[in-house]
């Protein structure tokens, strides 16, 4: 935020209503240091697959990591648009791991990997061992019903599956 | 639901296959798990089992007739379904022949166990999925990751050499990780004999005439090829004054039905040697020399359309009657091609024969034209322990 | 039978007209200034029609022709920190507030053109035609045409796009403590859309210094008015309003003038927003060198009874008729005009060596082609001053805190430290700090001018808010309750608070942060739960970061 309030751009702040209630935690100290723009952070370390996600997505992907045992570097974006994400961070990740998976949690349509994924695989091409693998939520928007919304929308599960089918397609055990 | 069953590809890297007999009729039951047809590759004969219980709806490939693997062979419907909607429920395209049951002994051998692994196995590391299906002739797609071709191309690697455990027979890094260029497997030259025209339609020109290679042809051809290119070959010659070997054997043939051949004695002779030298009875692996604690021993044996190598095992702890019986049976099975996928896996040391037919020198791995002889020359009998040494 | 009360809006709603005596008792040199504008406008207006006639314009020509008496007559007395803002038929309007920039407010009809004058015709014309020497290095062209020092804050190719940016520029110069107005122009066509509507709505309800100033000239393209209204008088929108509105002649400069004097008062005084509706015509088709008569929605008859009126013949008729003006004077005026326009034409155009007879763009005027994609958005050297830190490295102490207070003290400290920065949203002001809390405590310390609960408008009040960041002294931070109503302002978030910058030139920025929530799991349902992060990565002028 206080990076978006500094900047002379128009800026996006995406906040997730999963996220409100939850327990965090701050420096001590005046709310003044910025995350600048290009900056992503790697939230755990790994070998096998380089999984690109933000927001509540990045609680469930280390929870399927966790479950799956994958040896998987989560990489929080923070900066989303085309111009602000930290490319440097996330090439060396995959010039490692050969391997990416995008992790989202809405639909399809308007998803958010689908131009990144585009744009991977043009930077990336002969660093990939299989092609980029997405975790999205289904095609429509998700409705009222808890079921169907549910249904609709990824979390952890649809990450363990995403995660399942990276290490079929890369032959990792 | 129906289930469409697909040629299953029995040994690792097989690209077809033939029906050889159907063990259910159409219309039956099925039980998960039962024997429904024998399939028969370049070196063997499985029984594939259904994976789910049904109703033999319809047979799509009968006895004697090859497809690739992936084709359809068969449906297996439940009450009531009809084949053409089974089928059709089921998808047309072929897909990658995955786990079945015969593939999960294939699998556990994963060596190209198709040709004859006389010599032992090699590096272990081998992709632990199938590969799937490579569609028949030439014209083949090589699926390949970007990063693959680009480290392939780095590395000198011909990718057409290299299995692939991704989707579509992919090859994805692991697989070239694995992948050793060496191969250790390759093994006895195969003896250049007669060979019969293959029972396929063969293009007839006027001046010659193409006879298509079988996949056994084929594939002992690139064995062989690659075994004399990437292994060294080192060679040993004595002659033997085996006038006390003949004498042991008329007197152990005395009032035997089942005679004792030259070629029992050999074989034993080559397990007791091999039991006496443990480091003649290794091989060599990326990590470390590897010793076996048996003598499993591969004789060379003419088939019709090349050559197979079935294993006696332990050779050293068989009485030579008990060898001698192992041997016939092998064979006999061989001619009929009823060997199973294990009996051709895995032999430490291989022993051929060509004396009978004259030889006086057959130099490992030769690729010579074929020779005839007659049975006439049995009083020269000439014979060459071969193996390849790491 | 049931007791019946007529109700009354209370708001005024006047038509007004000059009479001889208030033009007896106009300042001749405000007429003179009106003279000299009209004409210039007219003789400019002419050679744009005449290069687009000539295939020379790339895109679309709107002409003011016929309308030049509505923009002269509100825009000859206003400040320079004063903003008007056009729609895509806004030459005139631009001319107007940039020739009183560069003249101080006055023109001598004698000698009429100076060289800011002339220099000025030059860049119109050179941006109209997509030039280098642009306002906006040819980007924005006639329907963005924009020079912010004189306050010409962007005409709007959107019907109805200026209306939420004026607003919210009124907003800024009324926070900032001036009397400083904006002024928003449109047409009857326009008059019905959402983002006028919302304006209007917002204006009034938060006294803002802004006019809606309605050009009638009684056609959408070919649309009458009667097809796009049930009352054609559009200054009725006032009643619904609440907003005072005034009725005139548009052909009649004087008469725009006085009635736009007295809506300045009122707005000055801060009692809030005007409607100013002038009647007015064009005499050509919606775009290009030909009368509307020829493509058949309106007849001959009617254009020649405009024409009658046409307000540089009336302009010219009264000063005559106050002995201001002769014969000669007033065709001198008019060829000043004329050389001056002539003269940035020739400054651009050339014979075509390729086609006898043709003229064709002086090409070494043209843009470098290399730079099409500079000014999307700053260099975010603005941030090279401030600490950046890492969390994931913080070694010292820490505080445990709820995430959504975490928002909540983050922007709390912000406005502590920046009293630009202002808070807009639906119920932010309330509700313990909105729908979710991440204004919490707000509105309590920093009050309604700065936590700002908005009506349901999002568009509108998004707008507005791109119009407060534009301005610059403000930096308002938007919530938007749920992510899909970006919908609902897509025009605002996309076509011109995502465009602006570029669009202009890299003439202006837009620091505006608009604030949202990912709702999924909620069960808000299928209208109320996207992740907008995929749709604002498709719009280039938008950074996104998640919280």
């Amino acid at each position: 935020m206080n990076a978006a309030l500094a900047l002379e751009d128009p800026v996006l702040v995406i906040e997730h209503v999963d996220l409100y209630g939850t327990s965090d935690r701050v420096p001590d100290t005046d709310l003044d240091y910025v995350i600048p723009p290009g900056s992503a952070a790697v939230r755990r370390a790994g070998n096998d697959v380089t999984v690109l996600t933000y927001l509540s997505m990045v609680g469930h992907t280390l929870e399927a990591v966790e479950q799956t045992g994958t040896d998987a570097e989560v990489i929080d974006l923070r900066w989303l648009d085309r111009a602000s994400l930290d490319w440097d961070t996330v090439g060396e990740s995959i010039r490692k791991t050969n391997a990416v998976l995008i992790v989202e949690q809405g639909a399809r349509g308007p998803s958010y990997g689908a131009w990144l994924a585009d744009e991977i695989q043009r930077r990336f091409f002969d660093w990939l061992d299989q092609p980029v693998e997405r975790v999205t939520g289904g095609e429509a928007s998700p409705s009222i019903s808890k079921v169907l919304e549910r249904a609709a929308i990824a979390r952890t599960e649809e990450v363990v599956a995403g995660l399942e089918r990276v290490r079929a397609a890369g032959g990792i055990r | 639901m129906a289930v469409v069953v697909r040629m299953p590809e029995i040994a690792t890297g097989a690209a077809e296959a033939a029906i050889q007999s159907w063990l259910v009729e159409v219309g039956s039951p099925v039980r998960a798990g039962q024997a429904i047809v024998e399939i028969e590759t370049e070196k063997a004969v499985v029984e594939y089992e259904a994976e789910r219980a049904g109703i033999l709806a319809g047979i799509l490939l009968p006895a004697g007739q090859a497809a690739a693997v992936g084709v359809p062979i068969a449906v297996l419907a439940e009450d009531g379904e009809s084949v053409d909607a089974a089928l059709a429920a089921a998808g047309g395209a072929p897909a990658p022949a995955t786990t079945t049951p015969s593939d999960t002994e294939v699998a556990a051998a994963p060596e190209e166990a198709a040709e004859a692994p006389a010599a032992p196995a090699s590096a272990p590391v081998e992709p632990p999925a199938p590969a799937p299906a490579d569609p028949p002739g030439e014209e083949r797609r090589l699926f390949a990751s970007p990063l693959v071709r680009r480290l392939a191309a780095e590395r000198g690697i011909d990718l057409a050499e290299v299995p692939g455990s991704g989707p579509r027979g992919r090859i994805v890094r692991r697989d070239l990780d694995a992948w050793t260029p060496a191969p250790v497997e390759r093994q006895p030259e195969p003896a250049p004999e007669a060979v019969e025209p293959p029972v396929v339609p063969a293009s007839v020109d006027a001046g010659y005439e193409d006879v298509p290679h079988t996949g056994m042809r084929r594939a002992i051809a690139r064995r062989l090829t690659e075994s004399k290119a990437t292994v060294p070959h080192f060679y040993l010659q004595a002659d033997c004054r085996v006038d006390a070997l003949l004498a042991l054997r008329a007197q152990i043939n005395e009032g035997r039905e089942q005679r004792i051949s030259v070629n029992d004695l050999v074989v034993k002779a080559v397990a007791g040697a091999l039991r006496d030298v443990p480091d003649a009875n290794a091989i060599w692996t990326p990590d470390a020399t590897r010793r076996f604690s048996a003598a499993d021993i591969a004789v060379a044996v003419s088939v019709p359309g090349g050559l197979l190598t079935p294993v006696v095992r332990g050779a050293d702890r068989l009485s030579i009657g008990e060898l001698a019986a192992t041997v016939r049976d092998l064979a006999a099975r061989a001619r009929e091609g009823r060997l199973k996928q294990n009996e051709l896996e895995r032999g430490s040391f291989s022993v051929s024969n060509l004396g009978m037919y004259g030889t006086r020198r057959t130099p490992a791995s030769s690729q010579s034209e074929p020779r005839r002889g007659g049975p006439w020359s049995r009083t020269t009998d000439h014979w060459r322990p071969r193996r390849s040494c790491r | 039978m049931a007791k019946r009360k007529r109700l009354n809006t209370g708001v005024e709603w006047v038509q007004l007209e000059t009479t001889a005596a208030d033009w007896k008792a106009a300042d001749p040199e405000l007429l003179g200034t009106m003279l000299g504008q009209l004409h210039l406008i007219r003789a400019f207006e002419e050679a744009v029609l005449d290069l687009a006639g000539a295939g020379l314009v790339h895109g679309p020509a709107h002409s003011s022709i016929g309308q030049e008496g509505g923009a002269v007559g509100s825009i000859v007395s206003l400040r320079p920190a004063d903003a008007v803002n056009g729609s895509h038929r806004g030459h005139h309007q631009f001319l107007a507030k940039t020739l009183a920039f560069v003249s101080g407010g006055a023109l001598d009809p004698t000698a009429l053109v100076t060289p800011d004058v002339q220099t000025l015709l030059d860049r119109t014309l050179a941006e109209i035609l997509g030039l280098a020497s642009g306002f906006s290095g040819g980007r924005g062209g006639s329907m963005h045409l924009q020079w912010l020092e004189a306050g010409a804050l962007g005409t709007n190719a959107i019907v109805g796009g200026g209306a939420p940016l004026a607003t919210g520029h009124a907003w800024a110069q009324k926070h900032a403590g001036t009397t400083d107005v904006s002024i928003n122009y449109f047409g009857d066509g326009s008059s019905q859309i959402g983002s006028v509507l919302e304006s209007m709505n917002l204006a009034s309800t938060w006294k803002l210094p802004v006019a809606f100033f309605i050009e009638n000239n009684l056609y959408a393209v070919s649309t009458r008015a009667d097809e796009a209204s049930a009352d054609t008088r559009f200054s009725v929108r006032g009643q619904g309003f609440s907003i005072p509105a005034w009725r005139v002649d548009g052909m009649d400069p004087l008469a725009v003038h006085l009635a736009m004097g007295e809506a300045l008062d009122r707005m000055r005084a801060g009692e809030g927003p005007a409607i100013v509706e002038a009647e007015v015509y064009r005499f050509f088709h919606q775009n290009g060198p030909y009368p509307g008569s020829a493509f058949g929605y309106r007849t001959k008859d009617e254009e020649g009874q405009w024409r009658a009126r046409d307000p540089l013949e009336r302009m010219a008729t009264e000063m005559r008729r106050l002995g201001l003006l002769d014969d000669s004077e007033a065709e001198a005026v008019r060829e000043q005009a004329v050389t001056a326009v002539a003269q940035s034409v020739a400054a651009v155009v050339e014979a075509d060596p390729e086609r006898p007879g043709r003229r064709r763009i002086r090409p070494e005027l043209w843009p470098d082609p290399a730079v099409v994609d500079t000014g999307i958005r700053g260099d975010a050297s603005e941030l090279a001053a401030l600490a950046s830190a890492e969390p994931a490295e913080w070694t010292g102490p820490w505080r445990d805190v709820k995430f959504v207070d975490a928002v909540a003290q983050t922007m709390d400290r912000r406005m502590e430290t920046d009293p630009r920065i202002i808070v807009l949203g639906e119920d932010v002001h309330r509700l313990g700090g909105g729908t979710n809390g991440a204004t919490k405590g707000l509105a309590e310390k920093y009050g309604p001018d700065r936590v700002i609960g908005t009506p349901i408008s999002e568009n509108g009040f998004l707008g507005a808010a791109g119009g407060i960041a534009m301005d610059g002294r403000f930096r308002p931070v938007v919530e938007f309750m749920y992510p899909d109503f970006m919908w609902v302002a897509a025009d605002q978030v996309f076509n011109q608070v995502g465009k602006a910058r570029h669009m202009f030139g890299d003439n202006n920025t837009v620091p505006l942060v608009l604030r949202t929530k990912i709702a999924m799991g909620s069960g808000y349902g299928s209208q109320h739960l996207m992740d907008p992060a995929g749709i604002f990565a498709t719009q280039a002028g938008w950074r996104i970061v998640d919280s």
